[in-house]
C-alpha cells in the first residue's frame, strides 16, 4: 500500500533532515522520481516552488509531496513521518530539558556526542 | 526587565544552536539535530516552559496554519497550471530555489576548501548522490563516519 510505503521512507529519511528539510530533498527527488515514478521530475520541481512560494517552513513542502502521491492522507502522511521520528529524538535530547547549562556550546557538544569536530570551524 | 530579555535573548540562541545548523557557519554543523529547524525549535521551548504537552502544542501550532496554506496554494496551481504565466512563474520560482540551494553549497563550503581530506570527502559525496545516485541512505553515514575518522586523525 503506497501509504505505508511513503510513511515508511519518509520516517527513515527524517533522521537524516540534519541542518533541516532542504539536506534531504535531492535523495526525497531520486527516490519518488526515479526509483518509484510517482510523479515528474519537472511536477516535483512546480511542488518545490509552491511550497517556496508558500509562507511557513520548508518541511511543508513535504506534504506537497505526500498530497501528489496519496492525496489528503497522502500529505498528512509525509508530514508526520518526516517530522516526528526526529521530533521524538528532539524530545529526549538533552537540549530540551531545563538542567542542561546555558551555554550552548556545552549543550550541543553532549546532544551531537563530540565536540572534536568542532575542529571543522575557518580560523 | 533589560536582564530578562536578555536572559531569553542568551535562551533562544542557545536553542537555535542546539537543533538548528545555521547556514554559513560550519562551526555549528555538529550542533544540529536532524528535524525541521523550526519544528525543533519549538519542541524544546515547548517542553522547557509548559512540559510535554507544551511541546506537542507548539509544534502543532507551528505547523498547522502554514499547513493549510501550503495545500491551498497548492490547489490554486493546480487549477491555474494551463495558463501561461502560472507556470512561468512557478517555473522562476523553481529556478530561484535551485540557485539558493546551489549559494548555500558554496558558503558552506568555501571555509573548508582548503583541506585536501575535506574537497575529497565532499567530491567524493558529490559523484555518489549527484551522478552515481546512491540513495542518501548509504552515502551520509558512510560519509558522517569517514569524516569523524579524517577528524580524530587531524586530516580535516
Amino acid at each position: 500500500m503506497i501509504l505505508i510505503e511513503l510513511g515508511r521512507y519518509f520516517a527513515l529519511l527524517s533522521r537524516l533532515t540534519f541542518g533541516g528539510v532542504s539536506s534531504v530533498i535531492p535523495e526525497m527527488q531520486r527516490y519518488i522520481v526515479d526509483v518509484k515514478g510517482w510523479t515528474t521530475a519537472a511536477d516535483f520541481l512546480h511542488l518545490f516552488a509552491v511550497a517556496q512560494a508558500a509562507p511557513g517552513p520548508n518541511v511543508l513542502f513535504t506534504s506537497l509531496i505526500g498530497y501528489k502521491v496519496a492525496g489528503l492522507a497522502g500529505s498528512l502522511v509525509a508530514l508526520l513521518g518526516l517530522c516526528v521520528p526526529a521530533a521524538a529524538l528532539t524530545l529526549v535530547g538533552p537540549g530540551a530539558s531545563a538542567r542542561t547549562s546555558t551555554s550552548g556550546r556545552s549543550a550541543a557538544g553532549a546532544s551531537a556526542g563530540s565536540c572534536r569536530v568542532s575542529r571543522w570551524s575557518p580560523p | 526587565m533589560t536582564r530578562r530579555a536578555r536572559e531569553s535573548r542568551f535562551r533562544l540562541s542557545d536553542v537555535m544552536a542546539c537543533c538548528s545548523c545555521s547556514r554559513g557557519r560550519p562551526a555549528s554543523w555538529t550542533q544540529s539535530l536532524p528535524g525541521p529547524n523550526i519544528g525543533n525549535a519549538a519542541i524544546v521551548l515547548g517542553k522547557r516552559w509548559f512540559g510535554l504537552g507544551g511541546a506537542i502544542v507548539a509544534f502543532l501550532g507551528f505547523f498547522a496554519l502554514p499547513y493549510i496554506w501550503v495545500l491551498a496554494l497548492a490547489l490554486l496551481y493546480t487549477h491555474w497550471a494551463a495558463r501561461p504565466i502560472v507556470s512561468a512563474v512557478v517555473t522562476g520560482v523553481g529556478a530561484s530555489g535551485a540557485g539558493l540551494f546551489m549559494a548555500t553549497a558554496v558558503k558552506l563550503g568555501r571555509p573548508i576548501a582548503r583541506r585536501p581530506a575535506a574537497v575529497a570527502l565532499m567530491a567524493d559525496c558529490f559523484m555518489a548522490a549527484a551522478i552515481g545516485r546512491v540513495s542518501l541512505l548509504i552515502v551520509m553515514p558512510i560519509a558522517v563516519i569517514a569524516g569523524m575518522l579524517l577528524s580524530w586523525r587531524r586530516m580535516l
